[in-house]
């Protein structure tokens, strides 16, 4: 069975891979479904959900609508958060191996930089770039990798130092393969499953981060993002409230997919290490 | 042939762990002719594993010579070496970890017919199938993962690796010593059968006297990192020298029928 | 004559979908007995072991009964029977000290201070031949070697004076000498017979020089049943004949031809 067909069989996967394909449906067809500026006023303000065929989940203080909004900030959540997993553990694993295979001061020197990556708490180094190099998208995306890249780094030198000792290394060794290729065929596959299992959780948290620094204000103004309309539903919280719990629930829903898929990447990966029919 | 397929002299190795200076190897010599089987005894701790490693020179050795097949073994250096290492293999002692978990019967053989380019690619299917039947796998197994395979199966596939680049010398570190009795004594006589037909030479490590005198022409007794007996089998079986001979002579477990009696 | 130790009275043991793990087993155990539970990979004397422990998971099938006559209930784990498995390198804690690792035994069954668990701490060291006992007691398993670490279990284990040791595969990771050195240790230890000791193993020689009985395991079933000497000599099953064959002995033949 291939991966992706074992990954749909396991529970917690196939609920993953439904969750998260519906947003990734939902976030490419944002332009196609709500054609134009999701920002841009479209009707009464404060409208309730349910109450409007034209507008079923209602509008905000400005007559935004905020299906429209909610949708085309699907895409921004999921860019962002993808992006940033991805630069996050790509550079993780690129250190955490360098590591690994040098040893000696490179791998001490590197080590050093990644525990001081990892002593300073993620959200709050992520605040400080966004505050002081400016609200864009590539500036969150940076914030947010430099937060999350440090375990990684640290997992994948754990794993390349480990699988070194194993004897299908020594016997590689013995074969006469080229080092490099000891490297990269039998060394770093063996090394990056528990990583790429840990890449889900990478992704959950940057999704929330991203939400936590539009909520606070330091996203890009000129997108919209469920964490900026969460911040905007703060002001009417007691007469609307459904303007911030539908972002919120929306938020919920994509990290639960996001969960759900890590944990049947980790079990399909766990039994990929076992026997096999 | 005057000159042996292997001659060591002088090997040492010492490890430093913290502080402390762990002599593993200590001024090792001896030789072994091609197509002989040359056994290596002792207990644990012994520095026969640390001997095995600096011959494969998977470890550098602090000082020493090893002419192997006429050469400067130890001098040979970067894809000299890589390309000299098809003449001796090794087969190591748990058939567990000694295959990448994510390979297969087929591409575990298939690397060595690849680097050392024994074979062009075209003809390396039906080389595969040789070495399977040579070893006494079924050809069903070819596809199969590597985990899926029992430990004698897979001592055999480690067998079939390093019978690939048709090398002279097999090291062989423990390579029975994990397995059941009835697997072990068919592993040895393939070993043997190997031998007659290909005329492969065998260092073969074990701590089980009975089972290396069952294959191995002459012994080398080694203790602390150092050789203290050396000699033909039978010799050493019947007339021990040194009490760590005579330890491990003792030590081989007899099946009490009434009938068996000791030697010597 | 005096009632066995442990009845089996067919005994099958299942994991899940897998083939059975013991099928119909049905024997005894005699009290003061050695015996040897002799079985090549697969043949279930491990699932044995852990079924006689009372070790095996909820989620497998066990079926029939084990009774225990000579003790009249059955065994407490670590009080009235003890087990020693196979790696040294995983049997003991790491973080904890040679010491109190085996008091720890001594303080939970018999309910001694802790100053008096270390003191039978440091006697089951000596007794189990340990050397420097006193400066044991303040080491750490990684200090020991694979033989000194399953002495050290095996002292852990006779803290409590069970009435059963088992002792699976216990050999099997240490080298020859060591391995005779524990099997002497054991027949010492099981020699005024108080305590059963049920020796696991696939060395059919290394048993017959310790055990007075063996039994004979092949893909889960009782193959044949019988004092040591008897079977060796005359074996009743044909694959107990090929397990004896297999036997490579320092004077039977030679798998190489002589020097030429």
């Amino acid at each position: 069975m291939s991966l992706f067909a074992r990954l749909a069989a396991a529970p917690g996967g196939r609920a993953g891979l439904t969750i998260l394909g519906l947003m990734a449906f939902i976030a490419f067809a944002a332009p196609a479904l709500f054609p134009g500026d999701p920002l841009r006023i479209a009707g009464p303000a404060l409208l309730p959900p349910f109450s409007s065929s034209e507008f079923p989940l209602g509008t905000d203080r400005l007559g935004r609508d905020v299906l429209a909004c909610l949708v085309h900030g699907a895409q921004i959540s999921l860019l962002v958060g993808l992006a940033a997993a991805a630069a996050a553990i790509f550079v993780g694993m690129v250190v955490g191996a360098l590591a690994g295979f040098a040893g000696g001061l490179v791998e001490e020197a590197l080590m050093r930089v990644v525990e001081t990556f990892q002593i300073v708490p993620g959200f709050l180094m992520a605040l400080a770039f966004a505050s002081v190099l400016g609200a864009s998208l590539p500036i969150i995306i940076l914030a947010i990798a430099l937060a999350a890249w440090a375990e990684p780094a640290r997992l994948t030198r754990a794993q390349v130092l480990a699988i070194r000792e194993q004897d299908y290394i020594a016997a590689a060794r013995a074969l006469g393969m080229h080092p490099l290729e000891i490297a990269f065929k039998e060394i770093l596959p063996n090394a990056l499953a528990p990583v790429l299992a840990l890449s889900s959780v990478i992704v959950a948290g940057a999704i929330l981060t991203e939400a936590a620094l539009s909520f606070l204000g330091l996203g890009d103004p000129n997108v919209v993002t469920w964490g900026s309309m969460i911040a905007e539903g703060r002001n009417v919280i007691r007469s609307a409230p459904f303007l911030s719990i539908l972002p919120g629930l929306a938020l919920v829903v994509t990290v639960l997919g996001v969960y759900l898929f890590s944990e049947g990447l980790a079990d399909t990966l766990r039994q990929n290490g076992e026997e096999r029919p | 042939m005057s000159e042996p397929l292997l001659a060591v002299s002088g090997l040492t190795k010492t490890f430093r762990n913290g502080g402390r200076h762990v002599l593993a190897v200590d001024d090792i010599g001896f030789e072994l002719p091609a197509g002989q089987t040359l056994g290596i005894v002792g207990a644990s701790g012994s520095g026969k594993s640390t001997l095995a490693r600096l011959l494969m020179r998977l470890i550098p050795a602090d000082s020493g010579s090893i002419r192997f097949h006429g050469q400067d073994w130890l001098a040979l250096s970067g894809a000299r070496l890589r390309r000299a290492r098809a003449d001796i293999q090794m087969v190591f002692q748990d058939p567990l970890s000694a295959f990448n978990p994510r390979a297969t019967v087929e591409s575990v053989l298939n690397d060595p017919l690849r680097i050392h380019e024994i074979v062009g690619k075209a003809e390396r299917p039906a080389r595969i199938g040789e070495l399977l039947d040579k070893v006494g796998l079924a050809m069903s197994l070819r596809g199969r993962s590597v985990l899926a395979l029992s430990g004698g199966q897979r001592q055999r596939l480690a067998l079939a690796r390093a019978l690939a680049t048709r090398p002279k010398l097999l090291i062989l570190d423990e390579a029975v010593s994990a397995l059941d009795l009835s697997i072990r004594r068919q592993i040895l006589e393939l070993l043997v059968a190997l031998q007659r037909e290909d005329g492969v030479s065998y260092l073969f490590i074990g701590h089980d006297l009975a089972v290396v005198r069952a294959i191995a022409h002459r012994v080398t007794v080694m203790e602390a990192g150092r050789i203290v007996e050396s000699g033909e089998t039978e010799g050493i079986i019947a007339r021990p020298q040194t009490s760590v001979t005579k330890a491990l002579i003792a030590a081989v477990p007899q099946l009490i029928t009434g009938t068996e009696s000791r030697p010597g | 004559m005096t009632a066995p130790l442990a009845a089996i009275r067919n005994l099958s043991l299942r994991y899940g979908d897998n083939p059975p793990a013991l099928r119909d087993l049905s024997f005894d155990i005699l009290t003061g007995e050695r015996l040897a539970i002799i079985g090549e990979s697969g043949s279930g004397k491990s699932s044995f072991a852990r079924a006689l422990a009372g070790l095996v998971p909820e989620t497998a099938r066990l079926n029939g009964e084990i009774q225990w006559p000579g003790l009249g209930h059955a065994p407490l784990p670590g009080r009235d029977l003890g087990m020693v498995l196979q790696d040294p390198s995983t049997s003991l804690d790491p973080v904890l000290t040679i010491g109190e690792q085996v008091a720890e035994s001594a303080r939970a069954h018999l309910r001694l201070s802790r100053g008096k668990a270390l003191a039978l701490a440091e006697n089951l060291l000596t007794r189990v031949r340990l050397p420097e006992p006193h400066r044991l007691m303040q080491a750490y398993p990684h200090q020991l070697s694979g033989g000194q670490r399953q002495r050290v279990a095996i002292a852990a284990t006779l803290a409590s004076r069970p009435r059963i040791l088992i002792a699976d595969e216990i050999t099997s990771a240490l080298d020859m000498v060591t391995q005779a050195e524990i099997v002497a240790l054991l027949a010492d230890l099981a020699r005024d017979g108080a305590m059963t000791l049920v020796f696991i193993t696939h060395d059919i020689a290394l048993a017959s020089g310790l055990c007075q009985r063996v039994a004979v395991f092949h893909e889960g079933r009782l193959v044949e049943i019988g004092p040591m000497r008897e079977v060796l000599a005359r074996p009743g099953d044909s694959y107990t004949a090929t397990l004896i064959a297999d036997h490579i002995s320092l004077t039977g033949p030679r798998l190489i031809g002589e020097r030429r």
